[in-house]
C-alpha cells in the first residue's frame, strides 16, 4: 500500500519534471483569459519562482486538490476536459479486456493441449504476429476491410469511427447514466442505440486488444505446458480422475497465476494503444484528446492524460496483485 | 496351496525416445503381485522400479514405448487397454503413491478438496454410505444432491485421514499443503491412496523423500495400515530395511530386469544372484562386526548403450563367458525363490 | 583438443541442431531480420534519394504496376523506394533506441546489484515509477515535454526503454553475486569497478541480449507509432510511421500507400521477434527439454 503512494508521488514527479522544469511552468496554469496583468498573481499563487522543492510542493498540493492546469485548447480545466472523455476509454479498454480474456486465455489453453499440432501452430503464428503489429496501421487495415470494401461488395459492415451515430441519436437519445454508451442503452432499453454502439465498438476494442491477445496467449500457453509437466498433475490422474477435471481444476488454476504476473503487462500496452486507436477510430476517449493536444501544443493536457493513466495502470495492477494472491494461496500479503 | 494372482507383469520391454538416444529402461520385466501380500521392489536408482510402477497404472510420459510384454489385471492386458477403462481402474482399483509429497501435491487446492474428489468420484457408493446411515428409513438412496454428496465425502476424508493417524482432521482439510509439515503431507498422499479402497496399493519410494525421523513414523504407519489393509501392496524402495520390515515376498530388479524374486526370509538368509549378495553385504550389520563396508564396483550402465548379454556382468565378480552374450532367464531354484543367473542355470555348463 | 568422449559434445550440437531446424519459422526470421540490416545500411545504393524530392504529379496515387511495384503516393513518388529509404531511418532509430537503453541499463543495473544498499534500493523504487506509466505514453509525454525534431523522439524512447534492462541485469547480478569466484576475485584485491566490467557484466548478459534482440521488434512499433502521430522526422526524412501517416489521408483510394510501409513495419518487427525467440530458445536449451 505504501508502496503505491510512493509510486504515484513519483510519478508526479516525472510529470512535474516534464511540465515545470524542462517545459515553461507557467503554461499550465494560464487560461484564455488570462490577461497581462493577472499573471504575476498567477505566478505568486502558484510559488512558480520559488526554488524547486517548493514549487513541486504546492504542485502536488493542487494537484490532489484538482486542480491539474488549464487546457488551452480546449478551454477548460484539465481534469474536467479529461473526465469528461473518461468513459469513452474505459469503455475501449474494458471491451478490450473482453476480447483478451474470451479469445486469448482460451487459445492458450487449447494451444497447449495440442501442443504442436495445427491448432498450436495457428495461434502461436498469431500472437507472434500480435506483438509484431502496429495497432494504428491495424485499426486502419480493419477499416478499410469492414468498413469499406465490405460496403463496396455490399455486405453488412461495420461502422468506422466514432462512438455511436450521432444523427441516429437525434432519434433515439443516448441517456448519459455511466456514461459509457452500451451500457446506458443497455440499462435504458434503448435497443436501437445498444445495437449501434456495438457496432461501434467492435472494430477499435478487437485492434487495441490484437496486440496483447498475443502475449495472454503464449503466456497462457507456456504456463499451461509447464504445469501439465508438474508432479501433482501426476497424482491427479493417478486419481482415476477424468481428463477435463485435471486441466480445468488441477491444471488451470496454477497455470493463470503466471498469466495473471502478466496481465499488468497487458493492461499497460491497452492503456498505450488507447491514443492510437482513439485517433484512428475517432472515438472520443481522452487517448484522442492527448493526441490532438499533441498538435495544438497544449502541455497541460497531454501532462494530465499521462496522470491519469498511471493512476489507472497502478490501480490495475493493484487489482491484479490481489489476483494473484487470491490464486496462489502461497502468498501472503 | 496356491496363492491367487492379482496382476501378471509378463515380459514387459519399455524403451524412452530422447534426444541423446534410445534408453532401454525396462528389458524383461516379469513378476506378479498375489492377492492380500506385499511385495517388495528393490533396486538402485535409476534401475527402472519407478518405471515399472508408472507402466502398471498407465502414466508412462509420452515419449514411452512399450515394445513387448503385458500386464494382466482382472482378466484385462492393462497396456492395451483404452484409456477410459484405465481411468476406472485407478478410480477404484489401483492406487499409487509417490515419493515426493511437496511436488506430488497441488499448491492451490486444499487437502480437503484433493481427498473429497477421490470420493466424489464414486456418486454410487457415497449413497450406499448414505443408505447405511439412514437406518430408519431402510431404503437404499439412489440419487443425492450434489451438497449432500459433498458432506458425506467430508465426513468419509475425516474417517481416512483419521486412519493415516492424523490429528485435528478439520483443520488440516481446510490447509494448503505448504501449511503442512513433510510427513503430514505424505500421510495425506496415503489417505488419497486409501480412500479408494484399492486392491492394488503401489507405493513408489514413500520414504526417501522424507528426513530419517519422519521415515520412521510413516514406516510405523504402514505396518499398522498392514494389519487392516485387505489388499495387495507393491512396495518399491531402494531400502532393504523396509523390504525386512513389511514385505511378504521381495524382487530384486537390475537395469531394467527382475534378477531374483524371492519369500522375504529366504532373501536375506539365502541371496542367490551377485547383485543381490553384493547390496546384503552392503548393508551395516548392528549384530555383526564388520571393518569396511563392501561396495559393488563398477557403476549403473548406461541403458542407452546396456551391456550384452546380462547387463550385471561388467561387475559381477562371478561372471561367466557366457554371461556376456547370453541374457539369463529367470528360473526357479525353489517353489518360491527365482533367480536370473546363468550361475544356476541346472545343469547347464 | 583431445577429447576421450566425443559424445556429449557431439549430442549438445545435434540438439541445438535440432532446435534450430525444428523452428524453421526462426530461420526465416533472422534470415529477414539480417537482410532488413543490410537493406537500411545500402539503401542509398539500392534507390537514389533524390526520390524523395522528386515530384510527378501526373503520376499520382497509381496502384501497384510494372513500372511502380507498390503504387505511388500523392508527389508521383514511388512507394517501393521511398520504403526503402525509410527503412534506413526506423532501422537506425531502432538500433539507437537499443543500444543507449541497454548500456545504461546494463551498467545501472550492474553497479546497483552488485553494490547493493540503499542505492540499489532506491534505483528500483524509480524503476518501478517508469514501469507505472505505460510506455507510449511516457514516451509520448517525454517527446511532448523536449519538443519536436527526431533526436528528442529517440531520447524519449530510450527513457522508457532503460528501466527494463536494469532490472533483468539487475537480477541476473544478484544471482551472480552469490557465485564463489566472485569472493576469489575481491579476496585477490581486485576492485569492485574491475570485477563488475570485466567479470559480472559478461557472465550475465545473456538473457540481457535476448531481450535485446526481442526489443528490437517491440521499439520499431513504439517509435513508428510516435511518427505517426507526428513526433520525429521532417518530411524530408521520412520513416514508416511518417509514410502512413500521410497514406491515411488517401485510405480509400489508394489503400496501398497505407498497407504497404505498415506491411513493412510488421514484417521488420516479426522478424526480430523470431531471431529474439530463436536466440532464446538456443542460449537456454536446458530449460525447454
Amino acid at each position: 500500500m505504501f508502496l503505491l503512494v510512493f509510486v504515484l508521488i513519483g510519478v508526479t514527479i516525472i510529470i512535474f519534471f516534464l511540465s515545470q522544469v524542462l517545459m515553461d511552468p507557467l503554461a499550465l496554469y494560464l487560461t484564455d483569459k488570462t490577461t497581462q496583468a493577472a499573471i504575476p498573481a498567477i505566478i505568486a499563487h502558484y510559488h512558480l519562482n520559488d526554488p524547486w522543492p517548493i514549487r513541486y510542493a504546492v504542485y502536488l498540493s493542487n494537484l490532489v486538490r484538482g486542480d491539474w492546469g488549464f487546457s488551452q485548447s480546449e478551454s477548460e480545466p484539465v481534469l474536467s476536459a479529461l473526465s469528461q472523455r473518461f468513459p469513452a476509454t474505459i469503455e475501449l479498454t474494458t471491451a478490450s479486456i473482453l476480447w483478451i480474456l474470451v479469445i486469448g486465455i482460451p487459445a492458450g489453453i487449447i494451444s497447449a493441449l495440442k501442443n504442436n499440432k495445427a491448432p498450436d501452430h495457428i495461434s502461436r503464428l498469431v500472437a507472434l504476429t500480435g506483438v509484431s503489429t502496429p495497432v494504428f496501421w491495424l485499426g486502419l487495415i480493419l477499416q478499410l476491410v469492414f468498413f469499406y470494401y465490405f460496403a463496396q461488395l455490399g455486405l453488412p459492415h461495420l461502422p468506422s469511427s466514432g462512438i455511436y451515430d450521432t444523427t441516429l441519436a437525434l432519434e433515439y437519445p443516448v441517456a448519459t447514466i455511466t456514461g459509457l454508451p452500451v451500457l446506458d442503452t443497455l440499462i435504458t432499453g434503448n435497443w436501437v442505440m445498444f445495437e449501434d454502439s456495438l457496432a461501434h465498438l467492435v472494430l477499435p476494442s478487437f485492434a487495441l486488444a490484437f496486440v496483447s491477445l498475443g502475449i495472454i496467449m503464449r503466456i497462457t500457453r507456456s504456463s499451461m505446458l509447464e504445469v501439465l509437466r508438474q508432479d501433482y498433475i501426476i497424482l491427479a490422474r493417478s486419481k482415476g480422475l477424468p481428463e477435463r477435471v485435471v486441466i480445468y481444476r488441477h491444471a488451470l488454476k496454477n497455470a493463470m497465476i503466471p498469466t495473471v504476473t502478466v496481465a499488468g503487462l497487458a493492461i499497460a500496452g491497452l492503456l498505450g494503444g488507447a491514443p492510437l486507436t482513439e485517433t484512428v477510430f475517432g472515438w472520443p476517449g481522452m487517448g484522442r484528446l492527448a493526441v490532438d493536444a499533441i498538435g495544438r501544443n497544449d502541455a497541460p493536457l497531454i501532462m494530465g492524460f499521462t496522470l491519469i493513466t498511471a493512476l489507472m495502470l497502478v490501480l490495475a495492477n493493484l487489482v491484479v496483485d490481489i489476483l494473484y494472491g487470491y490464486l496462489d494461496p502461497r502468498i501472503k500479503y | 496351496m496356491a496363492e491367487e494372482s492379482l496382476i501378471q507383469v509378463n515380459h514387459v520391454k519399455l524403451d524412452f525416445h530422447t534426444y541423446a538416444g534410445e534408453v532401454k529402461a525396462l528389458d524383461d520385466v516379469t513378476f506378479e503381485v498375489r492377492k492380500g501380500e506385499a511385495l517388495g521392489l528393490v533396486g538402485e536408482s535409476g534401475c527402472g522400479k519407478s518405471v515399472t510402477a508408472l507402466s502398471i497404472d498407465g502414466l508412462l510420459p509420452e515419449n514411452a514405448s512399450v515394445t513387448n510384454g503385458e500386464i494382466i489385471f482382472a482378466g484385462k492386458n492393462l497396456l492395451t487397454i483404452k484409456k477410459e477403462e484405465m481411468r476406472k481402474i485407478r478410480a477404484s482399483q489401483i492406487a499409487m503413491v509417490f515419493q515426493d509429497p511437496t511436488t506430488f501435491l497441488n499448491p492451490v487446492l486444499t487437502i480437503g478438496e484433493q481427498i473429497e474428489e477421490v470420493f466424489l468420484l464414486n456418486p454410487e457408493h457415497l449413497a450406499a454410505v448414505a443408505s447405511r446411515d439412514d437406518e430408519s428409513e431402510n431404503k437404499t438412496i439412489s440419487n443425492l444432491s450434489k451438497q449432500q454428496q459433498k458432506r458425506i465425502a467430508k465426513r468419509l476424508s475425516i474417517d481416512v485421514l483419521k486412519q493415516v493417524r492424523l490429528g485435528d482432521q478439520d483443520r488440516i482439510l481446510k490447509q494448503y499443503p505448504h501449511e503442512l509439515s513433510g510427513g503430514m503431507r505424505q500421510r495425506c498422499m496415503i489417505a488419497m491412496a486409501l480412500a479408494r479402497n484399492p486392491d492394488l496399493l503401489i507405493a513408489d519410494e514413500i520414504t526417501t523423500a522424507l528426513d530419517v525421523t519422519i521415515q520412521a513414523q510413516i514406516l510405523e504407519l504402514l505396518r499398522d495400515l498392514k494389519r487392516d489393509f485387505r489388499g495387495s501392496t507393491l512396495l518399491i524402495t531402494h531400502d532393504l530395511g523396509i523390504v525386512a520390515e513389511l514385505c511378504d515376498r521381495v524382487a530384486v530388479m537390475y537395469a531394467g530386469n527382475i534378477v531374483e524374486l524371492a519369500d522375504v526370509g529366504d532373501l536375506f538368509a539365502n541371496p542367490l544372484h551377485p547383485y543381490t549378495k553384493g547390496l546384503m553385504k552392503a548393508i551395516p550389520m548392528l549384530d555383526r562386526r564388520m571393518n569396511r563396508l563392501e561396495t559393488i564396483q563398477g557403476a549403473v550402465p548406461d541403458l542407452i548403450n546396456p551391456p550384452s548379454g546380462c547387463r550385471f556382468h561388467p561387475r559381477c565378480s562371478f561372471a561367466l563367458e557366457k554371461c556376456k552374450s547370453v541374457k539369463p532367464e529367470l528360473l526357479h531354484v525353489s517353489n518360491s525363490h527365482t533367480v536370473a543367473c546363468h550361475l544356476y542355470d541346472e545343469g547347464k555348463p | 583438443m583431445k577429447r576421450s568422449n566425443w559424445s556429449p559434445a557431439i549430442s549438445e550440437l545435434k540438439f541445438a541442431g535440432h532446435l534450430i531446424v525444428r523452428n524453421k519459422l526462426v530461420l526465416v526470421g533472422t534470415v529477414i531480420a539480417v537482410a532488413v540490416l543490410m537493406t537500411a545500411t545500402f539503401s542509398t545504393l539500392l534507390v537514389s534519394p533524390a526520390v524523395i524530392v522528386t515530384i510527378d504529379l501526373p503520376n499520382r496515387l497509381q496502384p501497384p504496376s510494372i513500372t511502380h511495384w507498390l503504387g505511388t503516393d500523392d508527389y508521383g513518388r514511388d512507394l517501393f523506394a521511398m520504403i526503402i529509404l525509410s527503412t534506413r531511418l526506423d532501422v537506425i532509430a531502432m538500433l539507437e533506441i537499443v543500444g543507449a537503453g541497454v548500456t545504461i541499463g546494463v551498467t545501472l543495473g550492474a553497479f546497483s546489484g552488485f553494490l547493493g544498499g540503499k542505492l540499489d534500493e532506491a534505483l528500483m523504487r524509480v524503476t518501478d515509477i517508469f514501469f507505472s506509466i505505460p510506455g507510449l505514453i511516457l514516451a509520448l509525454a517525454v517527446a511532448a515535454a523536449l519538443g519536436p525534431g527526431l533526436n528528442n523522439l529517440i531520447l524519449a524512447i530510450i527513457v522508457v526503454q532503460w528501466p527494463g534492462y536494469t532490472r533483468i541485469l539487475r537480477g541476473q547480478v544478484l544471482a551472480e553475486k552469490q557465485r564463489l569466484y566472485v569472493d576469489a576475485l575481491r579476496a585477490l584485491g581486485i576492485g569492485k569497478v574491475r570485477v563488475i566490467l570485466r567479470h559480472i557484466i559478461p557472465n550475465t548478459i545473456y538473457p540481457v541480449i535476448v531481450q535485446c534482440t526481442l526489443d528490437l521488434g517491440g521499439v520499431i512499433l513504439t517509435f513508428a507509432s510516435l511518427s505517426f502521430l507526428g513526433f520525429g522526422g521532417s518530411p524530408l526524412t521520412p520513416d514508416l510511421g511518417r509514410l502512413i501517416t500521410a497514406g491515411q489521408l488517401y485510405i480509400f483510394q489508394a489503400p496501398w500507400l497505407t498497407a504497404f510501409p505498415g506491411l513493412a513495419i510488421l514484417i521488420i518487427s516479426l522478424a526480430f521477434n523470431l531471431m529474439g525467440d530463436g536466440i532464446r530458445d538456443v542460449l537456454d536449451p536446458r530449460l525447454r527439454r
